[in-house]
């Protein structure tokens, strides 16, 4: 089987999601304010298991997104989630998210290995042209870990957010398909 | 406050009229470069049915706050030409993304920048925003040059993102921030 189909790396692999299993650990994760605000523009907030479970059951009939659960290969744990937006009717370019839940997960190349299957998914099975990321300045380890995968900065959304009393820029990021190569 | 947010020289900026637009709005989008800024995703002509449902939806999201949207009319006679939207709005950080469509192109010279200036106006005297961006396309170059000279920043080249014509073209992120903004 080529490599390209399986979406498996040395240290974690992706899954489907499953409303059942899945939701309480977004549940969980969302606690931590830290999580949220690496990973989201909008204000912290906490959801009930029962509304995530509404969002996921709308996900899993979307064909405009798609995202996978990251799951560790060593102790089969489920440590974070990505997925694939914006493209619709299109497929040039998508924007990539991702996060990793528990803090103790984070650092151990979890991240960037999820990145480079998302990557392979995008580009060998979808076909698209480019894909998009957005990161906050304030958050330098991710920004490294994407600078590793390969994706190249595209600029600056200056002082985008708001958050502790300042103003933080938002980097735009991306790579394209020709820049691309299966590790 | 007596100066009008929703009146430049020769437009203004009205409700959808959901009875009356769709109609008008559908022969607009037979040009593809208005009709891909009506869509999500399939850039095609839209009939007024459909027109009817994506006005439906943005009236759902309006009223949850993520959007703001405008119907462009002339001012003299009332013919729909456009719309102007905020959408992407986050509250909390003062920002928010506008949209313009301009669907009569003997409208574009004298449109954009009175409604560029227009929306700068409500956005940070109105809406209190504190950044406003906007994404045009690397081929639109009217577009392009009038939001330079309402003086938006260029911030981003989101590389090859759009497929048109045949060709892989740049999304350009322009942005402005309240300080900037005269």
């Amino acid at each position: 089987m080529d490599q390209k189909l399986i979406l498996r790396g040395e240290k974690v692999h992706l899954i489907p999601f499953d409303i059942k299993r899945d939701a309480e650990k977004f549940v969980n994760w969302r606690r931590n304010s830290e999580y949220l605000r690496l990973m989201d523009g909008s204000h912290a907030v906490q959801f009930s298991k029962e509304k995530i479970k509404h969002w996921l059951e709308e996900d899993a009939e979307s064909n405009t997104f798609v995202f996978f659960m990251i799951k560790t290969n060593s102790e089969e744990r489920i440590i974070g989630e990505i997925g694939l937006s914006d493209f619709d009717g299109k497929f040039v370019n998508a924007f990539v998210g991702i996060s990793i839940g528990d803090p103790s997960d984070w650092g151990h190349g979890y991240g960037s290995e999820a990145m480079r299957l998302i990557l392979n998914y995008g580009f060998y099975v979808m076909n698209l042209h480019h894909i998009s990321l957005t990161v906050f300045e304030y958050n330098p380890r991710a920004i490294r870990s994407y600078e590793k995968v390969g994706f190249k900065h595209e600029g600056i959304q200056r002082q985008f957010l708001n958050r502790d009393g300042r103003r933080w820029d938002m980097y735009r990021m991306g790579i394209l398909q020709t820049e691309w190569e299966i590790k | 406050m007596e100066k009008s947010l929703f009146e430049t020289q020769d437009y203004q900026l009205t409700e959808i009229d959901i009875e009356n637009d769709p109609k008008v709005d559908s022969v607009l989008t037979n040009n593809l470069n208005y009709a891909r800024l009506w869509s999500q995703g399939l850039i095609k002509p839209l009939s007024d049915f459909q027109l009817s449902k994506i006005y439906e939806k943005i009236e759902k999201k309006v009223d949850a706050g993520h959007v703001i949207h405008f119907a462009v009319r002339e001012k003299t006679g009332g013919q729909l030409i456009g719309f102007v939207q905020f959408n992407q709005i986050l509250w909390n950080h003062g920002v928010a993304r506008l949209k313009i469509g301009v669907g009569d192109e003997h409208h574009l010279e004298s449109a954009l920048p009175q409604l560029l200036s227009l929306c700068l106006e409500y956005a940070f005297h109105e809406l209190n925003m504190y950044r406003l961006e906007i994404d045009v396309p690397a081929y639109d170059v009217n577009l392009s040059q009038a939001v330079t000279q309402a003086g938006f920043k260029k911030e981003v080249t989101n590389r090859e993102v759009i497929y048109h014509l045949g060709k892989y073209w740049d999304e350009i992120g322009y942005g402005i921030l309240k300080p900037e903004w005269q």
